[in-house]
């Protein structure tokens, strides 16, 4: 078995609610493989985009974050932001989902580009201009030397996604966050932007960890899928495994909701929806909306052992 | 540019024509007959004929008023109902020293203004931020005399730093010296303004995405604020100081007044008591083509602020 | 939705100033201030044991004592008590053109914005040409013009704020005129006045009182400032810019004499900047300058 690049242990996130601090993550645990894609998967809400901010420990400081984020040996979440500065945008980085209000409007896009590059790299801002045109067709921007001069509001919605994921890539991280990165393109720019990404991590080597609600998505470029449920960790498994034997209840909800080519069957969207982190129910919190609750998800279950871990009383007595 | 230039002038024409009925008319049916009050209860029958006829004043006001737009197509504005000599001549000899009060009133504005008003934003409802705020909110209720005679009081009587009466005259040296009290007095209500403007510019931007995204990148602190932060947040800040530029003007007048400063207020309160009524009609129309100027360039500065705003 | 219930947005948002009035500290503070100055100025011969127009030539150019106890003026009047007289003129003023050029300047604004069209155009551009002077020349102007009275000063201050009334009222107005209460109103055949009146005009009262107050503090302020240059109401009635113009004279030997009512103008403007400006970042955190 290969070593992480990252390992994530009970990693928990709370935020302080009308005087109360609510878990919008609740101790999840997983680990980064190097050059693997790792897709976190959930409906809106359940704290997938908190999880991956907290990788790098971008969230606010009204966040409250326990566990521990190993990288490279050191804890991320007790670093000081000075050493976060030096590994942000250098060894991990990490592209949004809005392209339309991710980059600097007042900024030229060669200078978003090169400024990674400059803070660690010591690159003065003509090479680091140069290596920003290299970096425009790596991500396959044509006239690459005139985009650089020009700003973001001069570019389509697809485009600045490219850019966005060429800043990046500027300093060839390790591991490539990527939060919703194709949910505000259109369907057909989506599917070259997740080609890109795909082809790019297999280039250079590195990890990606895809954030998205989009199970499409998932089936594409997943190595590995980790679906997460109203701040808990309910199910991980390498991606062939999710998908012909989902054993979460949701998972398997989940996987109800999206049209398959093999089956024909009804889509069921799930009922209910996710609880807002300061009216989490006591015990497994998947059982108010699954089918199976029964009297023992009153207490919440523990995740499985082994690479396809499921954390469900029902998986439990099946296996 | 300067096609952009012409358009914005020219659109402003209207508005301006309607300015200049509004003075022209005001002035023709106010009560008091000017020539009585300016020569005087006990001036001849001849000597009032006389100076009417020289004013034009017995013309129709059709006439009278097709005479003012000549001249002023012309460049003229007429000659002073007292001193005989050319409204704009005077109004440009004074015009100098109110710009150079001004603009040294944004100045101060934005180097005390804009440094309070990220700190204020950084430190969000902290006890710094909160009393930043009643100061703010204090330097903005202040009235332009106040703060003139509270500094005269402590930088000229009891210091004795700077001059009581500012005369802008000597060197430029001199001119900056003489003019650092009654800029620095007239600038509390614009560093007020612009304070409270970089607050919450400063934190409507430090919400944004792109933020987020230079977090990402790893650029440290300083650089987020001052870099990627500040540069959007001059957007409303450019606003603000073109917004009140009127403002200040109004409030120059104030300032000349008490500092003894030549300048458009020393000639508007000159003009009143004189009862100079073709000066003051020369000063509203300037006044307000300069404002006409200022909105101008807040707009060219917004294209050099903001790339997305270009000028068409 | 019944008619009945147009109102209601109206009146839960007047409650809810109240409401926010209370919790903002700064904004109660300012209200609590500004009734002081009123009750104050209201019962100014209850308060001060002199009378504003008294001269005692012995005691002239004074500094604050028991007898006089914010000093006296040149002509050995007593400060406070002229201060006192000096802000129920200012308040007068203020808040009487204050008021004026709220209903005037929010019916041009209403009927502007619910018109649309050449009206609309006709309006807002008699209003851009008001705000095209700088601020106070107008007023001065028109002041120098027609005179200085108690009716023109408030005429000319008027005019200089009616323009943003007309302004404020006008782009919700723009809005509210699609909204189906409004819709309703007119397919039940009320009249255009009648819908501005009852079913457009409370709907933005809220805003328009919030700024009312901010630009009360700034009639005020135009008010000391006219009679400041020489242009407010005439003596003897003492007036808050004529006194400090007078003391400014004696900024060597008796600074006090300016500075006492130059504090009054402050303290006015500032309660009511308080009010206004808690409150307004309370309604709306858009309407921030």
């Amino acid at each position: 078995m290969t070593t992480p690049l990252m390992t994530v242990e009970d990693l928990s996130i709370s935020f302080k609610i009308e005087d109360r601090w609510c878990r919008a993550v609740n101790g999840i645990s997983f680990d980064i493989l190097p050059n693997e894609t790792l897709c976190i998967v959930g409906e809106s809400g359940c704290g997938k985009s908190i999880t991956a901010m907290s990788l790098m420990k971008l969230l606010p400081d009204t966040a409250q974050l326990g566990g521990k984020i190993t990288f490279d040996g050191q804890d991320i979440l007790s670093m000081k932001e000075k050493e976060l500065e030096g590994i942000r945008g250098s060894r991990i980085a990490m592209i949004f989902q809005e392209p339309m209000t991710s980059l600097n409007p007042v900024l030229t896009v060669g200078e978003q580009i090169a400024e990674p590059l400059v803070l660690h790299k010591g690159m003065t801002w003509s090479d680091a201009r140069r290596e920003a045109r290299n970096l425009l067709d790596l991500v396959r921007i044509p006239d690459a030397e005139q985009r650089l001069g020009q700003y973001p509001h001069e570019l389509s919605g697809g485009m600045r996604q490219r850019v966005m994921i060429a800043i990046g890539l500027a300093c060839r991280p390790e591991i490539l966050i990527a939060d919703e990165p194709t949910t505000a393109l259109d369907v057909t720019i989506q599917a070259q932007v997740l080609a890109l990404l795909d082809d790019i991590r297999k280039e250079q080597g590195l990890s990606i960890v895809m954030i998205t609600h989009d199970l499409g998505v998932v089936a594409n470029v997943a190595d590995r899928v980790a679906v997460m449920y109203a701040g808990d960790l309910v199910e991980t498994a390498p991606v062939a495994d999710l998908f012909t034997a989902p054993s979460h209840p949701y998972t398997q909800a989940l996987l109800k909701t999206v049209p398959r080519a093999d089956e024909a069957f009804e889509l069921l969207p799930i009922e209910g929806q996710v609880p807002p982190i300061q009216l989490m129910p006591e015990g497994c919190r998947f059982a108010p909306r699954c089918l199976e609750a029964h009297d023992a998800c009153e207490v919440a279950p523990e995740l499985s052992p082994g690479p396809h871990a499921v954390r469900c009383w029902a998986r439990e007595e099946r296996v | 540019m300067i096609g952009f230039i012409t358009k914005r002038l020219l659109s402003t024409i209207p508005t301006l024509f309607g300015v200049l009925v509004i003075v022209f008319v005001m002035i023709r049916v106010a009560p008091g007959d000017p020539a009585l009050a300016i020569l005087g209860d006990n001036a001849s029958q001849e000597a009032l004929d006389a100076f009417r006829d020289r004013m034009g004043l017995n013309d129709s006001m059709l006439v009278q008023f097709g005479r003012f737009l000549s001249d002023l197509a012309q460049g003229s504005l007429g000659t002073s109902m007292v001193s005989g000599k050319p409204v704009v001549t005077s109004v440009m000899e004074v015009l100098p020293y109110t710009l150079e009060l001004a603009l040294g009133a944004i100045f101060f504005g934005i180097i005390i203004g804009l440094p309070l008003g990220i700190i204020s934003a950084l430190w969000r409802n902290g006890w710094l931020d909160y009393f930043l705020r009643v100061v703010s909110l204090l330097g903005l209720s202040f009235p332009a005399f106040l703060t003139a005679i509270l500094l005269i009081l402590w930088l000229s009587i009891e210091w004795r730093i700077f001059p009581v009466i500012s005369s802008p005259t000597g060197g430029p040296i001199d001119r900056i010296y003489n003019l650092i009290l009654p800029a620095l007095s007239l600038g509390v209500i614009m560093v007020a303004y612009i304070m409270r403007t970089a607050r919450s510019a400063m934190l409507d931007v430090l919400g944004e995405d792109y933020i987020r995204t230079a977090r990402a990148k790893g650029a440290p602190g300083r650089r987020l604020i001052l870099h990627h932060a500040l540069r959007n947040a001059l957007i409303p800040i450019v606003t603000v100081v073109g917004l009140y530029f009127g403002l200040l003007i109004g409030n120059a007048v104030l300032t000349e007044i008490i500092f003894n400063r030549p300048g458009l207020g020393k000639l508007i309160v000159l003009s009143l008591n004189q009862r100079d009524y073709t000066t003051l009609q020369g000063l509203m129309v300037i006044s307000a083509f300069l404002i006409v100027i200022v909105n101008l360039l807040t707009d060219i500065c917004y294209a050099l602020v903001d790339p997305r705003v270009k000028l068409k | 939705m019944t008619l009945a219930d147009t109102n209601t947005p109206q009146r839960t948002r007047t409650a809810s100033l109240l409401r926010l009035a209370r919790k903002n500290k700064l904004s109660a503070f300012g209200l609590l201030m500004f009734t002081l100055i009123v009750l104050a100025s209201i019962f100014a011969p209850f308060i001060s044991p002199h009378d504003p127009l008294d001269q005692n030539i012995l005691d002239r150019l004074q500094d604050r004592s028991a007898e006089y106890i914010l000093g006296t003026d040149t002509f050995g009047r007593d400060t406070f008590t002229r201060i006192l007289y000096g802000l129920r003129v200012s308040l007068m003023i203020g808040l009487t053109s204050t008021f004026l050029a709220m209903v005037l300047g929010c019916s041009l604004g209403i009927i502007a914005g619910y018109r649309g069209g050449w009206v609309d155009s006709l309006i807002m551009r008699v209003m851009d040409m008001l705000l095209a002077f700088p601020t106070l020349i107008t007023g001065l102007f028109i002041v120098a013009v027609l005179g200085a009275n108690f009716v023109n000063i408030v005429l000319a201050i008027t005019v200089t704020i009616l323009p943003k009334f007309a302004r404020v009222a006008r782009a919700p107005t723009i809005a509210l005129k699609e909204r189906e209460f409004v819709e309703a109103a007119r397919a039940l055949g009320y009249s255009d006045i009648r819908i501005m009146a009852v079913h457009i005009a409370p709907n933005i009262l809220g805003e328009v009182v919030v700024l009312a107050s901010l630009w009360a503090a700034y009639a005020i302020r135009i008010e000391a400032y006219l009679s400041f240059i020489g242009l407010g109401v005439a003596p003897p009635t003492p007036t808050l810019g004529t006194m400090i113009r007078d003391g400014f004279n004696h900024i060597l030997d008796a600074p006090f004499v300016s500075i006492y009512p130059g504090f009054a103008v402050l303290l006015v403007v500032l309660s009511l900047n308080l009010v206004g400006d808690g409150l307004r970042d309370a309604i709306d955190p858009k309407l921030r300058d």
